[in-house]
């Protein structure tokens, strides 16, 4: 009898655990629905996302259409390594990018659609890079980072689209930098966490 | 089992259980509101916060804008220092001068030159900064803490901004500054530990 119930506790031990996933996906909603939501799970992503949007938005989107080119190129490549599962520990480059952005935008300083573009495609790297699906392989990985990189491309077309309305009168562009300043703050306070010699 | 020992058992029982919460905020979102909350539930700086906005109110523009673009930046390097385990001289007792002297700032008017507000602002915003970023290692999600208490600090200052900009009219200038008054005094309650 106790060695019955010992091997069903065994078999349920076996059967029950799931899948370790990074930044817990929802069950039921599929793979690339999945996907497309992780960005705005990992705030580091979203904070980013959020303050190359603004960027690009705060200096117009019509005179800067190459940076929504780069942005997609660069995502591309990001994506890619994130296939061949190239993953490197990512967080403090995100928030150091975001405290640029958020600087840059907070105190809108006038920069060249050329160096838009760039930032665009650097950003994507290493957001792409860091999207990386570990518990999934084959079509499904491939699945979820399609869906991710729709879900980035998306997402920053929001805070892009606001800045790029909301820039004709004098307190929405004053608006607009004081989100740049939020996001300058957050992204240096949560660094001086990670490389706090008292947490490390 | 005695009828009188079932019914003391399910009286303790019945008086001992907890709430059952459903949503348990853990996690990102758990980051995320104990961070929105944690200045809200303290009214040193709920109080300091909003004095910020009416004085850029006071000031007209570019202050009404440029301080809380200063504040949070500013804000994230105190914060910076408390996360680093630098200590600051008496944080809460600096909170609390914060709104005593933005406070009198707002009730008497004052309008310095706007480097100067900066300056001030500057100062008092290390004191709130450090107080958040002490409690920053142990939240649950430090990221969307970090969100939750900018946001919550900016969204201070706007009301304060709103209740400033009754200054137009006369006797809106007058609430505004009494506002600042009553601010300035829980300040001075908040340093004799009477509030």
């Amino acid at each position: 009898m106790r060695l019955r119930f010992e091997v069903v506790i065994l078999c349920c031990l076996v059967v029950l655990p799931e899948t370790v996933l990074a930044h817990g996906p929802i069950e039921g909603i599929g793979n690339f629905y999945n996907g497309i939501l992780h960005p705005v799970f990992v705030p580091a992503h979203l904070l980013l996302i959020s303050a190359l949007g603004l960027l690009i938005g705060q200096r117009g989107i019509d005179s800067n259409l190459s940076a929504l080119a780069t942005f997609a190129s660069g995502t591309f490549i990001g994506l890619t390594l994130a296939w061949f599962s190239f993953s490197l520990e990512m967080q403090v480059y995100l928030l150091s990018a975001a405290l640029i952005l958020g600087l840059l935008v907070s105190l809108d300083l006038d920069l060249r659609p050329a160096w838009v573009a760039l930032i665009a495609f650097f950003i994507g790297i290493v957001i792409g890079t860091d999207s990386s699906q570990e518990s999934l392989s084959g079509r499904d990985k491939f699945v979820a980072l399609f869906g991710t990189g729709v879900g980035l491309y998306l997402l920053q077309l929001y805070p892009m689209g606001l800045a790029d309305t909301f820039n004709k009168k004098p307190w929405q562009k004053i608006g607009i930098r004081v989100v740049g300043s939020w996001i300058a703050a957050i992204a240096f306070l949560v660094l001086a966490l990670a490389v706090s010699p008292v947490i490390n | 089992m005695k009828p009188i020992n079932f019914l003391i058992t399910t009286t303790s029982l019945l008086l001992l259980a907890n709430v059952a919460n459903a949503h348990e905020a853990t996690g990102i979102s758990g980051g995320f509101i104990s961070g929105f909350l944690h200045p809200i539930f303290g009214w040193d700086h709920v109080v300091a916060m909003v004095a910020v906005g009416l004085w850029g109110a006071f000031l007209g523009n570019p202050s009404i804008w440029i301080l809380p673009v200063v504040f949070p930046l500013v804000m994230a390097f105190g914060g910076a220092l408390g996360v680093m385990g630098i200590p600051v001289p008496a944080v809460e007792t600096g909170i609390a001068a914060s709104a005593v002297v933005l406070g009198a700032m707002v009730a008497f008017a004052v309008r310095p030159p706007i480097w100067v507000a900066a300056v001030v602002v500057a100062a008092f915003a290390i004191f709130h900064g450090h107080a958040h970023g002490t409690e920053l290692p142990g939240a649950a999600n430090p990221v969307t803490y970090s969100i939750g208490f900018v946001i919550s600090t900016g969204l201070l200052h706007l009301s304060g901004i709103a209740f400033g900009l009754l200054i137009r009219w006369p006797s809106g200038k007058i609430a505004v500054q009494a506002g600042g008054g009553v601010i300035s005094l829980m300040g001075v309650g908040f340093i004799t530990g009477v509030l």
